[in-house]
Parts: C-alpha cells; structure tokens; sequence
C-alpha cells in the first residue's frame, strides 16, 4: 500500500516513506522490546531523569517533550533536530540526549511552562457581566420571565467553565513505571 | 562486531567493522573523529538497556553506536 500511495504521489513522498521505514526500523533496534511496544501503542515512550529523582520525560518526535515530577507535569521541553530527519529519528535522538546528556539536552531546549490561567474565576465573572449587563437591562422589557432566562443563559457557560477548572485541578496520575526495563 | 549508524535526512547510514581488523578501525576512526568535528553527538547503547552514553572518542570494542547534529531549542 505505502509503496503503492508512493507511486501514486512521486518520488518524493516514496523517498520519505523509505527513509521513515529505515528509521523506524532503527528505533526498534534501538529501544527495549517493552519500549517499542509502549511507542507502538501509544506514540511515546517514558524516560526516566538521570539529574532529578522523580522526574520522567515522556519524549515522541512530534511535540515538545513532556516533563513530569512525581507524576505531576511541571513543563515541557521544546528541542528539534537543526536539520529535518524522519520523526522515529527525532524520537530516538531525543531519548539518547536526555539519557546520555541531559543537561545539554534542558540547556539546548526552550522550557516551556505550563499555560498560565488567572488565580480565580472572579475577574473572568465580573467581566462578562460588565458587557452583558446592558443586554440584561434590556430584558427586564420582557418581564420577569425573560429576566430569568437572561440570567440562566449567562449562568450556563459560567457553570460550565468552573466545572471544567475544578476538573483540571486534578492532578495528572502516571502509570507505575518501576517494572518497565531502563526505568 | 561494531556498527556506528548515523542518522540523515533519508534514514540513518550504517558503518560497521570488525574490531580484529585493523583497517576497518582505522576507516572507522576516521569518520568517527570526523564526525566529531562537525558536531555531532555520538551514544553508545547498553547492550542490555538499550540506554545511551555519550561517547567523544571511538573505542573499537564499542557495540553500538548511534550519531546524530545537536538538537536545537524548538
């Protein structure tokens, strides 16, 4: 099929696929059968610091790599190869540095924090009722009814963001990773 | 048996050598060495662990050996 797709869309996408296959063959040379298998099924793997006990690195060759502290994600790590190699490549190379040297590897990235939200919802509340509060006036032409209902319809996605807040203040649980080979 | 593959815009180039013959090895060290120069990073895999450790000089008896450019911030 990929040698078919490849025929179909030129030289150039075939040349990629080649060298994609080429890479992802070296990534399962290169990792354990237990980290292959975790890379096969969910795109990542899980590297454990060799600097800061309790941290683990969860690197693919796409994003940024995500940076956990006893299972709490406290950032992320953005650090791209300089020139373009297949994505299994970037993952490997990632792995290697965070292995063999780990502070080059936080010195060479761009630490990224996680997104900043406001202290509390209060701001966020007291804005959307300074804007709708002419609307709200106006509603009191249609009686109580329409004042309720103006009220109910501006509670709703206030509700709704406080709900989703509460539930983001969870925290992130890993998986026990003590059995995994190189952990 | 060695192999040093280095990684590439099209897959990774694969050098191997046999550390009893002394040619390859110095074929080997050359490129290594020359390698080195333009900056790549080299790790040596655990046989075991699949872990890497960073190399800076070639050891004939090394297993396997992975090299790639530095990776820049993003």
């Amino acid at each position: 099929m990929r040698g078919f797709l490849g025929s179909l869309f030129g030289p150039d996408l075939a040349r990629q696929d080649a060298a994609w296959q080429r890479a992802e063959a070296l990534l399962s040379d290169s990792l354990t059968a237990r980290q292959y298998a975790t890379y096969r099924a969910r795109g990542f793997i899980e590297v454990a610091s060799r600097e800061v006990p309790g941290r683990v690195y969860r690197v693919d060759g796409w994003r940024p790599v995500a940076v956990y502290e006893h299972g709490q994600f406290v950032g992320a790590v953005c650090i791209r190869p300089k020139e373009h190699i297949p994505v299994p490549d970037v993952l490997l190379a990632r792995k290697l540095m965070i292995e063999g040297a780990e502070a080059e590897f936080l010195r060479s990235g761009n630490w990224l924090q996680p997104a900043w939200r406001p202290a509390g919802a209060a701001p966020t509340i007291f804005l959307v009722f300074a804007l709708l509060s002419p609307w709200l006036v106006h509603l009191r032409a249609l009686g109580p009814i329409g004042v309720v209902s103006g009220i109910l319809l501006l509670a709703a996605p206030l509700l709704f963001a406080l709900w989703r807040r509460r539930r983001n203040r969870r925290p992130v649980r890993m998986p026990d990773l003590s059995g995994l080979p190189g952990l | 048996m060695g192999v040093l593959r280095i990684l590439g815009p099209s897959g990774d180039t694969r050098v191997a050598w046999s550390p009893a013959d002394l040619d390859d090895v110095a074929l080997v060290r050359r490129r290594f060495d020359e390698i080195v120069r333009e900056g790549y990073l080299v790790f040596e895999l655990d046989e075991q662990t699949r872990e890497g450790r960073q190399v800076r000089s070639f050891d004939p008896e090394a297993g396997e050996l992975r090299a790639f450019r530095p990776l820049a911030g993003g």
